[in-house]
């Protein structure tokens, strides 16, 4: 059975690499994209079961993008799960107003971060 | 006495003398022997009357370009650099109510580039902090770390939090202070508030084996203002309340409704805060001489408080301090009761 791909968009190269360690002794396959356009050719080509979305990037921010996703019927029911350091309510607000599906501040518990997949994924 | 007065005062002893060497000089001489008596005098209540408002006016004319520029100062003073001292038809009045102007207009700029830096410095700090923060609980993880390592990253971890909470409430105060804060006020039930407050605390009243009491009468449980501001005061209000409390100590939150506000009130049985020392109380960064040994450990940037002071005014409310020395201190936060 393949891997259940999960995709992350963030600008921060050293997000990638905790958000891979974390993932590492799961069952998932870790996915990278680097700035909101690369995240969205990924999200066509490979699939993923679950977005884990930066709010503050360059270019385009994690609203935009994920009102991208959103607003694509292919991709409408992929989970986003906004991962971010902005954790003041109105923020999280708006975060979940672009059809967000939850919000993870930064810096997490990798037991946390983990719980919130499994859960996310199961419902979906 | 205002100068206005004073001018108004002199001017008028002025007229009346003039009036008197006006009225001597014409008996002395005699210009004009036909008009009568009464005829005279009503003449010269006339004349200084007239006169008295004439020299009236004239003072204002002078005096009021001269207020408008007391006035602009004290407002600058007061940080408000966007206030305007209008322009007066006297030369010299109003060069330089135009130059206090322009320094107004340097110090609002002045004042807005510090906030920026202060903002931008503190957003770029969050992202390697998070960082940081992330990789440690990873290596928490690894099972050959020994107790010692172990022990050397929880450290760490505590370190990394202290400056990520001074960096937020950085963040915090550059907001507030260059007005992009934005009050949302509704109807909060305060009772409700200080008692989710006090479960966040509940671990660390219970390590300091202190007793906290609150008494919230259900006629003082409301304000107007806005929850999330409001919560974090609270938060800020009793943290201190624990800090500077001595083990075994107590805390009481009692709330009374005044005419317009709602007055909370935190009391500790803490070592209180000397006279000398409470002018300086609000102000950033500021951190007091510990009042004893143990309370030398107490970490903080100092600026709890001045954030506070700044979210309870934004909100129309206050935040003052009452202390008998050695006999703790009470802080009470004022707040609307209801929208104006």
């Amino acid at each position: 059975m393949p891997k259940i791909k999960i995709l992350l968009i963030d600008d921060e190269e050293d997000f990638h690499n905790i958000v891979r360690q974390v993932l590492a002794p799961l069952d998932y396959e870790f996915l990278s994209a680097f700035d909101g356009p690369s995240g969205l050719l990924a999200l066509k080509k490979e699939r993923p079961a679950l977005v884990l979305l930066d709010v503050n990037m360059p270019f385009k921010d994690g609203y935009a993008v994920c009102r991208d996703i959103r607003s694509n019927p292919e991709f409408a029911d992929i989970p986003v799960l906004m991962l971010t350091i902005r954790s003041s309510d109105e923020e999280i607000v708006r975060g979940l107003d672009c059809g967000a599906d939850g919000y993870l501040a930064k810096p997490f518990e990798p037991r946390v971060l983990a719980a919130r997949l499994a859960n996310l994924l199961l419902r979906s | 006495m205002k100068l206005r007065d004073n001018f108004a005062i002199f001017s008028t002893a002025m007229a009346g003398l003039s009036l008197e060497l006006f009225i001597w000089a014409v008996l002395r001489l005699g210009l004009d022997p036909k008009l009568n008596h009464e005829k005279f005098m009503l003449f010269g209540q006339v004349f200084l009357l007239v006169s008295c408002a004439l020299v009236y006016l004239a003072g204002r004319y002078f005096i009021k370009p001269l207020e408008n520029i007391l006035n602009g100062i004290r407002e600058y003073g007061l940080g408000r650099f966007q206030h305007h001292i209008p322009s007066s038809k006297i030369k010299e009045l109003n060069q330089l109510a135009q130059q206090l102007n322009q320094m107004a207009d340097r110090l609002m700029e002045l004042d807005n580039l510090k906030n920026e830096f202060v903002a931008n410095i503190s957003h770029e700090l969050r992202s390697p902090l998070a960082a940081m923060e992330g990789y440690i609980p990873l290596l928490l993880l690894d099972p050959g770390a020994t107790p010692q390592t172990r022990e050397n990253l929880e450290r760490m971890q505590v370190n990394l939090a202290r400056l990520r909470h001074l960096v937020e409430n950085l963040l915090e105060l550059s907001r507030i202070e260059s007005r992009q804060a934005q009050n949302r006020p509704e109807c909060v039930d305060i009772k409700n508030l200080t008692l989710e407050v006090r479960e966040l605390f509940s671990l660390r009243i219970a390590e300091h084996k202190l007793k906290l009491e609150v008494l919230i009468p259900e006629e003082a449980s409301r304000a107007y203002a806005d929850p999330a501001k409001v919560r974090q005061i609270l938060i800020n209000l009793l943290d201190n309340a624990i800090k500077y409390n001595s083990p075994g100590g107590g805390i009481r939150i009692s709330a009374e409704a005044g005419a317009n506000l709602l007055h909370l009130a935190f009391r500790d049985t803490g070592a209180g805060i000397r006279p000398e020392h409470i002018n300086g109380l609000f102000r950033r960064f500021q951190r007091l001489p510990p009042a004893s040994p143990e309370l030398a450990q107490v970490k903080g940037a100092g600026l709890g408080l001045a954030i506070s002071r700044s979210l309870a005014r934004m909100m129309g409310g206050d935040i003052r301090f009452e202390s008998e020395s050695g006999a703790g201190s009470t802080f009470i936060l004022s707040l609307p009761l209801r929208g104006s």
